[in-house]
C-alpha cells in the first residue's frame, strides 16, 4: 500500500555526497540510495511473522554487514516464507546527514529505494554515472554505462512519488533516552501506582460517606439538633442547670452540718432564687459570732442580726 | 512511539499520579478529621442525653410521685412548675422527705422549711417543670 507523503515536506534521494531534492522545505523525507543500506531475501524461513524475523534479522545478514556499525532493521514479507530484509547503519546516515548539512529535528522519515522503486520497470539515473536497477525483485545501484535502455532522472520520479509505509522516523536515529522495553515497564508501573491510588482515593471516599452515615445516625438516635452551635447551646443549658443544683444541694448539706448546740434548731429555712433565708434559735446569744463565722465561709451573707435568742440571716448562694 | 510520545506519556501519568496523591492524601486527612469528629459527637450526644434523662420534666415528674406521703396537704401543677406543701411532719418524717427532694434530679426553685415545734414542722418545695 503507497500513502502521499506530507506534501508540506520535501522529499530528497540521498546517495553518498549526492541530494537529489524536490523543493526546498522545513521538514524532510528521505530515499536512501541502495549505497546506504544492506538487502537480502530469505525465501525459505520456516517463519510466519514479520515479529520473529526482525529478531534474527540480525544473524540472518551476518557476514553481509560491517562490523563496526550501529544497525537498524526492517523486514518485510513479501510472500508465504519469503521475507526482506533491510538494514543500515544510523551512523552512517547520521554522517551523511551531516555532510549534506540536513538536521535531525529537520527530518520526518526515511524510506529506502527498495520499497520505493520496486514496481519500476525503466532505470532510474541518478546522476550521470549511476542508475538503479530492479534485479531480482531487488533494487540494486549499478553503473549508468552497462544499462541500454532508457532510464528516467530519479528527479522526474520523486515529484510524483507516492511513498510506502516501509520508514523510519527521525527518532529512530536519535540516542534514546529510554528504550521501548524500559519505557512500557515504567509506563506500566506508572500506571499500577495511579490505579492503587485511584482505589485508595475511592475506598476513602466510601468510608469518609460511611462516617458521614454514621454521624447521622448518632443525630437521629440522640435527637440532636442540626447545628453544632445549637447542641452546644442546649448542652450548656443543661449543665448550668447541672451545676446549679448541684451547688443548692451542697449549700443545703453545709446548713444541715451547721455545729448546734443541745437546744439550738433552725426555726425557718427559706431557699429562692440563689437567696437563703434562715431563722435559727441559739442557746445564747454569744452563740452568734461562731455561727456567723461558720456561715460565712460557705454563703455570702447579705445581713444578719440576733433577735430573743434568735438569729436572722439573708444569704447568697 | 517516539521521543515526543514517551515523554508526554510518562508526564501525563506522573502528573496524574501527583493529581491522584494528593487528592488522596486530602482525602484521608479528611476522613482522619470526620472520624475524630463523630467521636466528639458520640461523647457529647452521649453527655447531652444523660443531662436531659437527668433534668428533664418527664423524670421530674416520676421522682415527685415518689416523693409524695400522706403528710402532703398541697399538691398543684402548673405548665412550669409544680408546688408540693408537706405539714404537721416529725423530725423523722422531716429527715426522710428532706433526703428523697435532695437525693433527687429535680429542679428546685424553692424549698422552705417551718417548724412549728419540737414534732410540728412544714415544708414547701417548688419544682420546676
Amino acid at each position: 500500500m503507497k500513502r502521499f507523503y506530507n506534501r508540506d515536506s520535501s522529499l530528497i534521494f540521498v546517495d553518498k555526497n549526492l541530494k537529489i531534492q524536490t523543493r526546498e522545505s522545513k521538514k524532510y523525507n528521505l530515499i536512501l540510495s541502495p549505497s546506504l543500506y544492506w538487502t537480502k531475501i530469505e525465501r525459505e524461513l520456516p517463519i510466519k511473522r514479520v515479529s520473529e524475523v526482525k529478531k534474527l534479522a540480525s544473524s540472518l545478514l551476518d557476514g553481509m554487514l560491517p562490523s563496526d556499525g550501529d544497525f537498524l532493521f526492517r523486514v518485510k514479507k513479501l510472500r508465504e516464507s519469503e521475507f526482506l530484509i533491510i538494514a543500515f547503519d544510523k551512523n552512517r546516515v547520521k554522517s551523511i546527514l551531516d555532510e549534506l548539512n540536513i538536521e535531525l529535528s529537520t527530518l520526518d522519515s526515511i524510506y529506502f529505494a527498495q520499497n520505493e522503486f520496486d514496481s519500476i520497470e525503466n532505470p532510474i539515473s541518478i546522476n550521470n554515472e549511476d542508475s538503479l536497477i530492479n534485479i531480482d525483485g531487488v533494487v540494486q545501484k549499478i553503473p549508468s554505462r552497462y544499462i541500454k535502455a532508457y532510464s528516467t532522472p530519479v528527479k522526474n520520479i520523486l515529484n510524483s512519488l507516492s511513498l510506502s509505509k516501509e520508514r523510519f522516523s527521525a527518532y529512530d536515529l536519535e540516542d534514546k533516552f529510554i528504550d521501548s522495553k524500559s519505557f512500557y515497564i515504567l509506563t506500566t508501573l506508572l500506571s499500577l501506582i495511579v490505579i492503587l491510588n485511584l482505589v485508595e482515593y475511592f475506598l476513602y471516599k466510601i468510608e469518609i460517606d460511611r462516617v458521614y452515615q454514621a454521624r447521622d445516625k448518632v443525630f437521629q438516635r440522640y435527637n440532636l439538633p442540626a447545628t453544632t452551635f445549637q447542641l452546644e447551646s442546649i448542652k450548656s443549658k443543661f449543665i448550668s442547670i447541672d451545676r446549679e443544683q448541684i451547688k443548692l444541694r451542697e449549700k443545703l448539706y453545709y446548713l444541715d452540718k451547721t455545729p448546734l448546740l443541745r437546744g439550738e434548731h433552725f426555726k425557718e429555712l427559706d431557699l429562692k432564687n440563689a437567696k437563703i433565708d434562715i431563722a435559727l434559735k441559739l442557746n445564747r446569744q454569744n452563740r452568734a459570732e461562731a455561727i456567723k463565722n461558720y456561715l460565712i465561709k460557705e454563703f455570702k451573707i447579705d445581713s444578719i442580726r440576733v433577735k430573743d435568742d434568735t438569729l436572722y440571716a439573708k444569704m447568697s448562694i | 512511539m517516539n521521543r515526543n510520545s514517551m515523554l508526554i506519556v510518562i508526564f501525563s501519568l506522573a502528573m496524574l499520579l501527583i493529581v491522584l496523591y494528593i487528592s488522596k492524601s486530602r482525602l484521608k486527612d479528611t476522613l482522619s478529621i470526620n472520624q475524630a469528629n463523630l467521636e466528639i459527637v458520640k461523647v457529647e450526644a452521649i453527655e447531652l442525653d444523660n443531662l436531659r434523662k437527668k433534668w428533664e420534666a418527664k423524670s421530674s415528674t416520676t421522682i415527685i410521685n415518689q416523693i409524695k406521703s400522706p403528710k402532703l396537704t398541697r399538691d398543684e401543677r402548673s405548665s412550669k412548675k409544680h408546688i408540693l406543701v408537706f405539714e404537721s411532719l416529725n423530725p423523722n418524717e422531716l429527715n426522710s422527705i428532706t433526703n428523697k427532694i435532695l437525693n433527687a434530679n429535680i429542679k428546685i426553685s424553692n424549698f422552705k422549711v417551718n417548724r412549728v415545734s419540737d414534732t410540728n414542722s412544714s415544708l414547701q418545695l417548688e419544682v420546676e417543670i
